[in-house]
């Protein structure tokens, strides 16, 4: 069902881009313009990807492994960035900064909002990690600083490039930042093409050239993956790591953090706030209260239901590699990189003819949030399971359970905190979507991404500020859950 | 140790409790679902390109006169039309109201939209009905119009062909992948030529005009004096002046091009039915009703928009719709959207 | 207590090529005796122990219990039914559970509550010495108590048999030593049937009652672990089961000549009856005596402790000899040796 569902979008974008014959699909191809937009795209998604790891493993690092003053606050303070919508980030440095507006703007946006994609997984990596083999390294003489380029890094190296993979099919897919920075990338050309034009082919084509791209992404992502298992050596007791003193070091650190924080949540905090002050548009208190509660369902309901199709899919890739799940992953990562208007439409064209009586409704909405986001649950499911000895099932089984069972008994409850971080991953990109919601969401409800995207629509900044405060606060919830330490291997 | 069993079942338990709420709102619109809102003609599916904000008490006031429900579903005119082409016969739309000609234009050229009465076409003036169908009617006009900040700009332009010109410089917003510039440029192709228009892109190109991604940030960044000048409608200005306290503190004018410049373009928001509805007296009413003296004054109080009927007035502070002169063209004309886009395309603005 | 016997058990994994991991095992577990399978990674052990516990199927071949066939190519009786303990490597502790949760894990459900269960859980953690430990967590345990955690957790349900995947190799040598002798004392207490997998020859010569060497899939050999270490079936064997000394000989009526001298042959040698062969000896039957007619310049010595190896030259033959350390003669001295015991001969 996974692998149907994750089809979906790309099957329509083919029947989409062939359906001009293959000769409009060669222009659309050949046309110097679309060589130098997947230059740009990609471009944009090296840097913001380089930025995201430099900052998220550096950031993670600090607060687990030095004596940085209120690490614990840190550790959680870091992750709220991604309670961020890019659209309001990008809105509020715009208004601050708009000499900013280009390339500069769209990095500096999708950096400060995704680098938690790189630090909420090294964060745990490092909490996980045997502080032992750090310390072996500080006694062959190596320094703190040479110690975390060549040992910590290497510990980290899976996690890291699990969230690098996760920020450049970010980027490659948002459209709020660098639409708002008129920064020309696939996705501002994708979606202005399905704006203005009724001729879906060129947009078609071009979503998949940002396929291609994501596939060969991820496959370079699952090298780096390959062979890589790394387990604790030995089975005496776990100690946590004496922390590095940071001394002389301490005031640049905090700076750094302070700066990195000030970037992702103080512009739009200031400008949430300063859009309040100045405007005369007001929205209805108890309006922003519906749009909450609409949002908190579509997001608990839909974080939910794409877990529960990630878990098979998770099971099947962390215990049995197969063909199957692979192809799976790779659709489902590709349905990532799509721009939400992308899939949106397939979910039109499939969910009327397929499912009519539940069209516009909320389970074809969900179903589209599913296709959106499964790729982010299929990582947190793959990754937790994948962190169960196999053994412990085995012995379970001789101990008289049956497969079913030791997989509820152990392995399910071993993963349960790992598998709650990816629901609460996906809680809160739906929390943020926008496009699919527009599109698919049952006729009256209204989400706050829809209640601020119809207020900022008509320049009633004032108005569109509580519901953009609604989603960063509400948003916070789950993301501080990411941060929190999980079990203890 | 508890604490951790505690934060996995937290981690669980948000979504779970939030699951009750939602499967409630799930059979609530199952239910609605079930019964079929046309066959009472008490209920119409209105897909509106309009902003809700701003028409959402109009259709209370149609509610209230006719005693028919409205579903409306928002969202851009042009996504409205994409959503509308990928649900093809099968869509429960009764009726479209879009913010610009074209969408609704490729709507009718699809076959996806039914007839409407002539006498309630000919309400409108002529300029604002199809050429050779009666598959939709102008419902308001919305002039095309150039935004200045005067401390920028020592010269005020007084056509868009001006615009060009040396010391307009990095100086012009504009915003390609907009409908309703897009309107423009095809009355441009229309009105003074194919190669002029092209030339006309080449040269606001070569004289370094700014990219922005919609016309609220045009004018935004003209107020801010980011920028001297921008191509946008002429109700985005009307509309901000009580947002920012009126038109001593917008920090921008507007110049309307007279004559038969392309910059002068009266373009037309349109409504029309779709072919299923065809015959559902329910969507007629409330297409005339927008078309009513309540509904046209409406719009020339609330959203600044020029009404299209005999004997209501237009809106305060700018000209009146008479005065505006435009291109000389029909605006079925403007349905030629492809050619522009390859245009634009051609010109590297869009691909 | 339940006897398992194996029979010409297969297994072949699908690859390119196919790789055999099992080529007709043949294996009898006496009831109640702990029955060593040592060999080196890949032989072969582990698989067995697999389908011993019903994770994996023969492709040909049975596995019986009591008689009673419980694998076979057409039937897999599956593991929760088998009544089988394992004792993984590193013990693979539940990490959600204490040491109370994991022992009970096996337990009837009615026995499993925590008031209920303190019975038969106290009473393994006390065979495992443990007493006491029951709402301690996996993480809070040395690896030494892991395993014996691990062990009682297997031995909670009374198991027809116990296996015991290299419980040990994650563990230090010191603790490796008591442990064994605690776990082989354990498993007898109980009564248990127990397999131990292994590729370290100290921990199953300690250990086992009865030895089986596994080789690309074959047991080469088996018996109890003094026969096995003494008369060898080959070469290989010899030397997988710690020192040996090899050297060339004649064999005859009297025995086999050697640089050694004369020596006897153990009756079920498998070397030829007459002519060359090989001789094979156990370091410790090398012994010392200063009047022997036979004369050994010493080479190097390697001091243990408790015995030293020493390296000999004896007529440019070299021979290994294990001396206890009290008198140990300087490299480069001359010493008289002589035999002690029956040697065993391999073809040359």
């Amino acid at each position: 069902m996974a692998a149907t569902l994750v089809l979906l979008p790309l099957t329509h974008l083919v029947l989409r881009a062939t359906e001009g014959g293959w000769d409009a699909v060669e222009v659309t191809l050949w046309r110097p313009r679309t060589l130098d937009l997947v230059g740009r795209t990609i471009g944009l998604a090296l840097v913001v990807t380089v930025a995201c790891l430099v900052i998220g493993v550096t950031a993670a690092w600090l607060v687990v492994r030095t004596d940085l003053p209120g690490r614990r606050l840190w550790q959680v303070v870091l992750g709220l960035p991604l309670a961020v919508p890019s659209y309001v980030a990008a809105f509020a440095w715009l208004g601050w900064r708009p000499e900013l507006a280009g390339r500069t703007g769209a990095t500096v946006v999708l950096v400060s909002i995704s680098y938690p994609y790189v630090y909420l997984p090294v964060l745990a990596a490092l909490r996980r990690a045997d502080p032992t083999v750090e310390e072996v390294a500080r006694s062959l003489g190596r320094g703190p600083v040479a110690v975390f380029l060549t040992v910590t890094l290497r510990q980290v190296r899976v996690a890291a490039a699990g969230g690098s993979l996760l920020v450049g099919l970010y980027v490659l897919s948002d459209f709020g930042a660098v639409s708002i920075m008129r920064y020309e990338v696939l996705t501002t050309v994708i979606y202005r093409s399905y704006r203005a034009s009724f001729d879906r082919t060129p947009a078609a084509v071009l979503g998949c050239v940002l396929v291609v791209i994501t596939l060969l992404v991820v496959g370079a992502e699952s090298r780096v993956r390959r062979g890589e298992r790394q387990d604790r050596v030995g089975g005496g007791a776990e100690r946590p790591a004496a922390p590095v003193r940071l001394g002389r070091w301490t005031a640049p650190a905090l700076a750094g953090l302070v700066a990195v924080i000030a970037a992702a949540l103080g512009v739009p905090a200031q400008r949430i706030v300063y859009w309040v002050q100045r405007g005369t548009s007001q929205s209805d208190h108890a309006d922003v209260w519906d749009a909450a509660g609409s949002s908190l369902t579509a997001a608990s309901v839909g974080a939910l239901a794409t877990v529960l199709v990630a878990l098979p899919v998770g099971i099947l890739s962390a215990r049995y590699a197969g063909r199957l799940s692979r192809g799976v992953t790779a659709a489902a990562y590709a349905g990532h990189s799509l721009p939400g208007i992308v899939v949106a439409l397939s979910m039109v064209f499939f969910g009327i003819r397929v499912l009519p009586s539940l069209y516009q409704r909320l389970p074809v909405l969900i179903l589209a949030y599913v296709v959106l986001f499964l790729s982010l649950a299929i990582g947190a499911v793959h990754a937790s399971i994948a962190q169960v000895p196999p053994a412990l099932d085995d012995v379970a089984r001789t101990l008289g359970r049956t497969q079913l069972q030791a997989w509820r008994e152990i392995t399910l409850r071993l993963a349960t905190p790992g598998i709650g971080a990816g629901a609460a991953l996906v809680f809160l990109v739906v929390m943020k979507e926008l496009p699919a919601t527009l599109l698919l969401r049952p006729t009256g409800m209204e989400t706050l991404a829809v209640g601020m995207w119809r207020q900022t629509s008509s320049a009633q900044y004032a108005a569109a500020a509580p519901y953009a405060a609604a989603i960063v606060v509400l948003s916070s919830i789950p993301t501080a859950i990411l941060t929190l330490p999980g079990r203890r291997r | 140790m508890p604490t951790r069993r505690r934060r996995a079942a937290l981690a669980l338990l948000i979504p779970l409790a939030l699951l009750a709420p939602a499967c409630g709102d799930d059979s609530g619109s199952d239910e609605a679902g079930g019964g079929d809102p046309d066959a009472s003609g008490e209920s119409i599916v209105v897909y509106s390109g309009r902003d809700l904000e701003l028409v959402e008490p109009l259709f209370e006031d149609f509610t209230e006169a006719s005693g028919i429900e409205i579903e409306v579903r928002d969202g851009d005119s042009a996504e409205l039309a994409a959503q509308l082409l990928e649900e093809g016969d099968g869509t429960e739309a009764d009726v479209f109201f879009s913010q610009e000609v074209g969408a609704i234009g490729a709507l009718s050229k699809a076959g996806l939209m039914g007839s409407l009465p002539d006498e309630v076409v000919q309400r409108v003036d002529e300029r604002f009905q199809p050429k050779e169908s009666t598959d939709w009617v102008g419902i308001t006009g919305r002039s095309r119009v150039i935004v200045m900040n005067p401390d920028l700009v020592d010269e005020a332009p007084t056509s868009v062909l001006d615009l060009t010109d040396e010391q307009y410089r990095g100086q012009v917003a504009w915003v390609p992948g907009n409908a309703s510039f897009q309107a423009f440029i095809t009355a441009f192709r229309v009105s003074v030529g194919e190669e002029e228009a092209a030339q006309w892109l080449e040269d606001m190109k070569a004289n370094d005009a700014q990219i922005y991604e919609g016309n609220t940030e045009v004018l935004e960044a003209v107020n801010n004096g980011d920028i001297g000048l921008g191509l946008i409608n002429h109700y985005y200005w009307a509309r901000t002046l009580p947002e920012v306290g009126g038109p001593e503190e917008i920090g921008s004018d507007l110049i309307f091009p007279e004559g038969d410049d392309p910059g002068a373009l009266v373009n037309a928001t349109a409504a029309g039915v779709l072919a299923g509805a065809e015959d559902d007296p329910a969507a007629l009413e409330f297409i005339e009703y927008l078309l009513s003296e309540e509904g046209q004054t409406y719009f020339a109080t609330e959203t600044y928009e020029y009404p299209l009927i005999e004997g209501v007035d237009d809106p305060a502070d700018i000209p009146a719709l008479e005065e505006l002169e435009g291109p000389d063209l029909d605006l079925t004309d403007l349905d030629s959207l492809e050619e522009t886009q390859a245009l634009l395309t051609e010109a590297g603005l869009l691909s | 207590m339940t006897e398992v016997a194996v029979h010409d058990l297969t297994r072949t994994y699908p690859g390119r090529p196919p790789v055999p991991a099992l080529r007709g095992v043949d294996l009898e577990l006496p009831s109640g005796s702990l029955t060593a399978v040592l060999g080196p990674s890949g032989c072969g052990k582990t698989t067995l122990l697999r389908i011993l516990a019903g994770f994996d199927r023969p492709d040909g071949g049975t596995v019986a219990f009591d008689g009673d066939e419980v694998s076979s190519q057409t039937r897999a009786l599956p593991p929760e039914r088998r009544r089988v303990g394992i004792v993984p490597q590193e013990g693979a502790l539940f990490p959600h559970l204490d040491v109370g949760a994991n022992v009970a894990f096996g337990l009837p459900r009615r026995e499993r509550g925590r008031g209920r269960r303190t019975g038969r859980v106290a009473e393994v953690l006390e065979l495992v010495g443990l007493s006491g430990f029951e709402r301690r967590r996996a993480h809070e345990l040395s690896g030494g108590q892991q395993q014996r955690v691990a062990l009682a957790r297997a031995l909670a349900p009374h198991p027809a048999l116990v296996l015991l995947d290299e419980p040990f190799t994650a563990l230090d040598a010191g603790l490796r030593g008591t442990l064994r002798a605690d776990v082989s004392a354990t498993l007898a207490a109980a009564g248990a049937t127990a397999l131990l997998v292994t590729h370290d020859q100290a921990e199953a010569l300690s250990m086992a009652d009865h030895l089986a060497v596994m080789r690309a899939g074959r047991i080469v050999q088996s018996g109890p672990p003094a026969d096995v270490y003494h008369r060898p079936a080959d070469v290989q064997v010899a030397t997988f089961l710690g020192e040996a000394v090899l050297i060339p000989g004649r064999a005859g009526a009297a025995g086999v000549t050697c640089a050694l001298g004369v020596v006897a042959v153990a009756d079920d040698s498998p070397g030829p009856a007459s002519g060359d062969v090989t001789v094979c000896l156990r370091p410790e039957q090398v012994v010392r005596a200063d009047d022997a007619r036979v004369k050994a310049t010493v080479v190097h010595t390697s001091y243990h402790g408790h015995d030293a190896l020493l390296e000999l030259d004896v007529a440019g033959q070299a021979v290994a000899a294990r001396w206890a350390s009290t008198t140990l003669p300087h490299p480069g001295e001359e010493v008289g040796v002589t035999v002690t015991g029956t040697a065993v001969t391999f073809a040359p």
